[in-house]
C-alpha cells in the first residue's frame, strides 16, 4: 500500500460529556505555531465528530483530550469507527486525566496496554506531558524534522 | 432586546408545577419515586433538620460562631461506595463534628446522559472500582440518596449541575441534601457547548425556586451562588457573575445563599474579591428590594490544574486553605491529594482534612489585617464589578436576565477559556510577580481605562522582573503555574 502524504494536520478535541478545555486549547496554540492546520472542535466532542473533522482535514493524526477520568469508556471504538470511515493509518494519541480511579493510574503500563492493545490507540499520555512534547513526539511519528 | 423572552421573575405555582411535571420528573425513571412534593418535604425535614443534620443551619450556626467548617469532596459509581469511602472520612480524620460534605455525581449524570451512567454503574460493579467520576444520583434514586444520608454523619450537599441539574436536586432535596445551585452564568461557562444563556436561566429558575419553596416550609436551603470557571479567569469577572446570579436567586426566592468562591491563590487579590462580593450583593439585592437575604461567604481551592506530586500538592492545598481562613471563609470545600490525577480517594480526603485542620488550629484567630494594599485590590474590583453590573442592567432595562443575555452578545460576559461556544474568548489573562490574576487584553469587556491601566501596571512590573516580554507565551506558562513540577538538580 502507498505511504500516505504527511499534511502536517491535525483534529484536536475533548472527547466524551467532558468540558475540560484546557489541554486541547493548549495543544491548539502550539501545533498552529508549529505549522500545522489544526482543526479544534472544542470540548465535549463525540467521536463521529473528531471522525468527520479527520476527513474533512485529511488529517494525520487525531489528538484526543480527556480529563475527567472516564476515558477508557470514551475512547472504546474511535478506532473502529476511524477503520470504518476509511482511516486505517490515521494516528491516534489520547492524553489527560484518563483515568477515574486512583489505582488504575499508579499502574499505567495497564492503561498505556490497554490503550495501545485493545482500543487501538498509538499513544496515551499522562497529564504530566506538556504540549511541546507531545509536539516533539507526533514530529517523531510523521517523520517531519522538527 | 426581541431576541431574549427571558426575564428575572419569580415562577408562579402553576409554572412551576407544569414545568415539574412535563420537563423534570419525566427524564428518568426514578422521577416517578418523587411525584409527591409534600412528602418529598416532610421526608427532607426528618432526615435532615430532625436528625440535626441540615446543611443550611449548619453553615450559619457555623458563621455565626466564628468557626470552620470543612468540605470535603466525594464521588464514586456506586452507593457501597459512597458510604465506605465517606464514613471512612468521618472516622479517619477530624472532620466531626464541624463538617459537610460536597457530594458529586458523575459526567454523565451532569449532561442528562442516564442511559451511559448506568452502563458505567455496570461497569463498575464488574470492575470492582468505580468506573464512573461521581455518584449518579439519578440513576440510583431517592431511596438510595436517603440510605446515603441516614449512613453520613455530616450535612451533605450534592454538586450536579451542567445544562439541566433540575432532576438531580429534586432527588437529592428529597433525601434531605442540600442541592440546587443559582449558577447559570457559571455553569454555562465552566461546562456547557451549546446551550444558550438565556435557556439555561430558565432552567435555573426552576431549580432555584425548588430550593426556595423547601425553604419556605420549614426546610433550610443554602443554594451555591459560585464563581469556579476554568480556573483562569479574573477576580473581578468572578465577582462580577456572582452579584448578578444573586439577584436571579433572590427574585426566585432565597433567603440564604452560600457564596463558593474558587480562588485565584492570591491571599491579597482574593480577600479582596470575597469581600467586595459578599458587599455587592447585598447592596444590589437591597437595591432591587430584595432586603432578607443572608449571604455567607465560604470558599472553594483553585480550580485550575494541580501538582502531580504529593508535596507539592500539600503545598496547594495548604495555601488554599490558608487563604480560606485569613480572608474571612466559614465553610471550605476541600480539593483532594489525589485532585492532579484521579477522583477523590478516601484516603487522599482524610490526609486533605487532616491538613486543613492543623491549619486551621495554627492560624487560631488570625484574620488578614485590611491593609492599604487589600483597600486598593477592592477598589479596583469594585469599579469593574460596578462598571458590568450597570452596563448589564442598563441593556436590559434594569433587568439582569435579558442584560447577561445581551452582554453575552456584546461580550462583556466572557472570559479567557471557555468550553461554550458563545463565548467570545477575547479577554487574556497573566499573573503579575506577586500571583495575582491580570488583564493582558480586557477584549470587550466595559471596563473603567484605570481598571485596565492598573491591571497593566501590575504586570509591567512582572516583565521587567523577569526580562521578558508581556506575550502569548506569558498566557501559556501561567496556565501551567501550579502544576509544572521544577527540575531537580542531582
Amino acid at each position: 500500500m502507498e505511504k500516505r502524504k504527511v499534511n502536517k494536520s491535525v483534529v484536536i478535541g475533548t472527547i466524551g460529556e467532558d468540558a475540560h478545555i484546557i489541554g486541547g486549547w493548549v495543544l491548539k496554540h502550539t501545533f498552529q505555531q508549529a505549522g500545522y492546520k489544526v482543526v479544534f472542535l472544542g470540548s465535549i466532542v463525540p467521536q463521529e465528530e473528531f471522525i468527520n473533522a479527520a476527513i474533512e482535514s485529511d488529517a494525520d493524526a487525531i489528538l484526543v483530550s480527556s480529563s475527567y477520568g472516564m476515558g477508557p469508556i470514551d475512547c472504546e471504538g474511535l478506532r473502529d469507527k476511524c477503520i470504518e470511515a476509511g482511516l486505517d493509518d490515521i494516528i491516534l494519541y489520547a492524553g489527560g486525566t484518563i483515568v477515574a480511579p486512583l489505582e488504575m493510574d499508579q499502574n499505567w503500563p495497564e492503561v498505556e496496554r490497554h490503550f495501545q492493545e485493545d482500543l487501538g490507540f498509538n499513544r496515551v499520555f499522562r497529564n504530566t506531558v506538556d504540549a511541546k512534547q507531545a509536539l516533539a513526539i507526533l514530529n517523531a511519528d510523521l517523520g517531519i524534522a522538527d | 432586546m426581541a431576541k431574549y423572552t427571558i426575564r428575572n421573575k419569580r415562577l408562579t405555582d402553576d409554572e412551576f408545577f407544569r414545568i415539574r411535571k412535563e420537563e423534570v420528573l419525566s427524564q428518568w425513571e426514578t422521577g416517578r419515586e418523587i411525584e409527591n412534593l409534600d412528602e418529598n418535604i416532610a421526608a427532607a425535614y426528618e432526615l435532615s433538620v430532625g436528625a440535626g443534620r441540615n446543611y443550611a443551619i449548619k453553615d450559619a450556626e457555623a458563621e455565626a460562631k466564628g468557626i470552620h467548617l470543612f468540605q470535603p469532596q466525594f464521588g464514586q459509581g456506586l452507593t457501597e461506595f459512597m458510604i465506605d469511602g465517606m464514613s471512612y472520612v468521618e472516622e479517619n480524620s477530624p472532620l466531626l463534628p464541624v463538617g459537610m460534605w460536597n457530594c458529586f455525581s458523575d459526567s454523565y449524570t451532569r449532561k442528562n446522559k442516564y442511559e451511559q451512567a448506568a452502563d458505567g454503574i455496570e461497569r463498575s460493579r464488574k470492575e470492582g472500582v468505580t468506573m464512573l467520576n461521581g455518584w449518579p444520583i439519578v440513576n440510583h434514586g431517592v431511596h438510595e440518596a436517603r440510605k446515603i444520608k441516614r449512613a453520613i454523619k455530616s450535612p451533605m450537599s450534592l454538586n450536579s449541575t451542567d445544562e439541566d441539574g433540575r432532576l438531580a436536586s429534586e432527588i437529592a432535596l428529597a433525601a434531605g441534601w442540600n442541592a440546587c445551585n443559582c449558577r447559570s452564568v457559571t455553569e454555562v461557562m465552566a461546562h456547557c457547548k451549546n446551550i444558550t444563556l438565556e435557556e439555561e436561566i430558565r432552567i435555573n429558575q426552576y431549580e432555584t425556586r425548588l430550593a426556595a419553596i423547601y425553604h419556605e416550609r420549614g426546610v433550610p436551603q443554602s443554594p451555591h451562588i459560585s464563581c469556579n470557571l476554568t480556573g483562569y479567569d479574573s477576580c473581578g469577572f468572578k465577582s462580577f457573575i456572582m452579584v448578578a446570579q444573586s439577584l436571579l436567586g433572590a427574585e426566585q426566592g432565597l433567603k440564604q445563599i452560600y457564596l463558593e468562591f474558587g480562588i485565584n491563590m492570591n491571599l491579597v487579590q482574593d480577600t479582596a474579591m470575597m469581600r467586595v462580593t459578599k458587599r455587592l450583593c447585598e447592596e444590589y439585592c437591597a437595591r432591587f428590594g430584595y432586603t432578607d437575604v443572608k449571604f455567607i461567604q465560604n470558599n472553594n481551592m483553585f480550580q485550575g490544574a494541580f501538582p502531580p506530586r504529593l508535596e507539592e500538592v500539600n503545598a496547594m492545598l495548604s495555601l488554599a486553605v490558608t487563604i480560606g481562613i485569613l480572608g474571612g471563609s466559614t465553610s471550605l470545600v476541600l480539593k483532594c491529594q489525589d485532585e492532579a490525577f484521579a477522583t477523590p480517594t478516601k484516603e487522599g480526603m482524610a490526609a486533605t482534612v487532616k491538613i486543613a485542620r492543623e491549619i486551621e488550629k495554627l492560624l487560631g484567630d488570625l484574620r488578614l489585617p485590611i491593609s492599604a494594599e487589600v483597600i486598593e485590590e477592592e477598589k479596583i474590583l469594585e469599579l469593574e464589578v460596578r462598571a458590568m453590573m450597570e452596563s448589564c442592567l442598563d441593556a436590559g432595562e434594569g433587568d439582569i436576565a435579558l442584560g447577561l443575555c445581551l452582554g453575552v452578545d456584546a461580550g462583556w460576559v466572557s472570559t479567557m477559556i471557555s468550553p461554550w461556544k458563545f463565548n467570545k474568548g477575547n479577554v487574556l489573562l497573566m499573573r503579575d510577580a506577586e500571583q495575582a490574576m491580570r488583564y493582558f487584553d480586557a477584549g470587550d469587556m466595559p471596563l473603567p481605562n484605570e481598571v485596565k491601566e492598573y491591571h497593566l501596571k501590575k504586570l509591567e512590573g512582572r516583565a521587567k522582573k523577569e526580562g521578558r516580554p508581556l506575550d502569548f507565551d506569558m498566557v501559556v506558562d501561567d496556565l501551567q503555574y501550579a502544576s509544572k513540577l521544577p527540575e531537580i538538580q542531582k
